[in-house]
């Protein structure tokens, strides 16, 4: 599995944008042996109500958003804090759009160590409950 | 009556009676509630006429059949007579400060209809459905504390049996012993084919430990909530007696609906009108007034909610409202009274009616929708409780009979009321598109 490593001990700003979007770019291309190379190997997925451990338990996750066909449409802002970057997106994806759910409001929020993730957060974004509940269309 | 009663209604949604304590599940689910029937009253036999939450829910706050009202479908396009009384105005105009703590009305307006204070923490939630019991106390309680000198109405409507399903950590390992990660179980493989049980393995099924593999845990997932909220009807109800609101406070508890939990392979979900999905409980206490360990065997329908609690509250009962109080039968005041059958229906995911009685249950379909399935089915319900065993080929003579009594009901109602279309065929199955891969 490629090592995808970036940046030094005391990861800066910059080196945690910029590992965002190299992960975003793995993610597109739908590599999922890339993908799963930034996480650390003891890694923790949290995926709305759900937890992946480890790193071949996120290599599984990342097989199932490309077989759902999940798509970034939009990215709204990344925030740095300390050890984390959060971004705020929107996504599809063909599992959604079965559901007449054609869009999703989310934040990917990754804390990283080391130069690798060690927990990211998957979640609905809040405060847009009207995007992910689709019986009270 | 000197004062108006306080009034407390707590709707839980996705709550099936038989696995509550009270009704005699074999695991302790629900300390709180089996202690307010011991101090009150129990409904043995609640039926809902109309399943899911919208239809039954708009039943409740009408005291209305769903071919009268008009909703049968959750989240369909039929909307609810701005002239039809709800239970919230009908007290509001009484003089009672009503609150709702809820989000039904985000979904449809007139769930909102009759109340002063409507309350929605889960507007905090990505999933407002995801909203805890503990959230609903954490405005309840604090809006109770600060209305003491006033007659209210306060209805709270609890999410926690309704899937996703994710207790938390201090409940997970209750009820159940086994291996939920086996990967040799294969009895949710089934389930996930479906839009909801595939979201389901992705996401609420997931484990640090592993995916959930066990039907089994499942259930026991389902009994865990219902445990974690129980333990916050614990607080909910400590709080009326610390505010010494208890002896004047009619408390009562029901469920828009229950579920299947994989009977009729129906995995986890609330459609199909089968005694799992549409027998809920129904709790009632009022100190001094209806007394406790009272248990009322006779059958009643969701429609009979509201004009019991206005009967109880000495406020007369909009005469749109079809439903029979049961207030009587839960002071003891009478023993005759109820429903002989009930006829229910939905148009959610499958078109369907069914009439129930004391030993049989006919279900019709207009539209198998998503499941496809029977279009027609006879259980004998004292020989077969789970509906097991599809009688329509061994007696037809009996399904002929029950069928000839529907239809007679559906047609006459319908001339009643002006109409002329079955609202199934009218409406439509609103959730057609969940339909498995």
């Amino acid at each position: 599995m490629a090592e995808q490593a970036v940046g030094t001990a005391g990861d800066d700003e910059r080196t945690l944008r910029t590992l965002m979007e190299d992960y975003h770019r793995a993610f597109e291309a739908r590599d999922v042996a890339a993908c799963a190379g930034f996480f650390a190997e003891e890694a923790t997925l949290r995926f709305l109500f759900g937890s992946y451990q480890g790193r071949a338990a996120i290599a599984e996750w990342h097989q199932d958003r490309f077989a759902a066909d999940v798509k970034l449409l939009r990215l709204d802002g990344v925030a740095v804090d300390g050890d984390t970057v959060t971004a705020h997106v929107v996504v599809t994806s063909r599992r959604l759009r079965l559901v007449r759910m054609d869009q999703v409001k989310g934040t990917v929020t990754l804390r990283v160590e080391h130069g690798r993730i060690r927990e990211a957060v998957l979640a609905a974004r809040k405060g847009a409950p009207s995007h992910i509940d689709w019986q009270f269309r | 009556m000197d004062r108006k009663p306080n009034i407390v209604l707590i709707g839980v949604d996705t709550l099936r009676a038989d696995h509550l304590s009270c009704y005699g599940y074999r695991h302790p689910t629900s300390p709180s509630i089996d202690a307010l029937a011991a101090e009150g009253a129990l409904g043995e036999r609640l039926f809902c006429p109309a399943i899911p939450t919208h239809p039954s829910f708009t039943t409740l706050y009408t005291g209305q059949h769903p071919i009268t009202h008009g909703i049968v479908s959750h989240g369909g396009k039929a909307q609810l007579s701005r002239e039809t009384p709800v239970l919230p105005e009908v007290l509001m105009q009484a003089g009672y400060t009503t609150c709702a703590v809820d989000n039904l009305w985000r979904a449809r307006s007139w769930f909102g209809r009759g109340y002063e204070f409507y309350i929605d923490p889960s507007v905090r939630r990505g999933l407002l459905i995801d909203v805890s019991c503990e959230e609903i106390n954490s405005r309840a309680i604090p809006w109770l504390r600060s209305h003491t000198d006033e007659p209210f109405f306060l209805f709270l409507h609890y999410w926690d049996p309704h899937y996703p399903l994710h207790p938390p950590a201090a409940y997970r390992d209750l009820f159940y012993r086994g291996n939920p990660f086996d990967p040799g179980n294969h009895s949710l493989e089934e389930w996930w084919q479906h839009p909801l049980g595939a979201m389901a393995k992705d996401t609420w099924l997931r484990r640090p430990q592993g995916l959930v593999t066990d039907a089994d845990y499942v259930v026991a997932m389902y009994d865990q909530e219902i445990r974690y909220l129980d333990d916050s009807l614990a607080a909910l109800l400590g709080t009326l007696d610390e505010l010494k609101l208890a002896e004047d406070t009619l408390v009562m508890l029901v469920a828009d609906h229950g579920t299947s939990l994989t009977e009729q392979g129906i995995f986890f979900e609330h459609h199909g009108l089968y005694d799992c999905t549409i027998h809920v409980p129904l709790v009632a206490r009022w100190p001094g007034r209806v007394p406790g360990g009272t248990r009322v065997p006779a059958m009643l329908h969701m429609s009979d909610v509201a004009p019991t609690i206005l009967e109880a509250a000495g406020i007369e009962v909009p005469e749109e409202m079809e439903g029979r109080s049961a207030w009587k039968l839960f002071t003891g005041e009478s023993t005759e009274g109820g429903h002989d059958r009930v006829i229910s229906v939905e148009c959610t995911w499958q078109a369907k009616w069914s009439l129930r009685n004391e030993r049989y249950k006919l279900i019709v379909s207009r539209d198998t929708g998503l499941r496809g399935g029977p279009p027609r089915e006879i259980y004998d319900l004292q020989a077969d409780p789970g509906e097991k065993t599809n009688l329509i080929e061994t007696r037809p003579d009996v399904a002929e009979r029950l069928e000839d009594e529907l239809e007679s009901w559906i047609s006459r109602r319908l001339q009643e009321l002006g109409r002329h279309a079955d609202p199934l065929r009218e409406q439509g199955i609103s959730l057609r598109h969940l339909a498995p891969a």
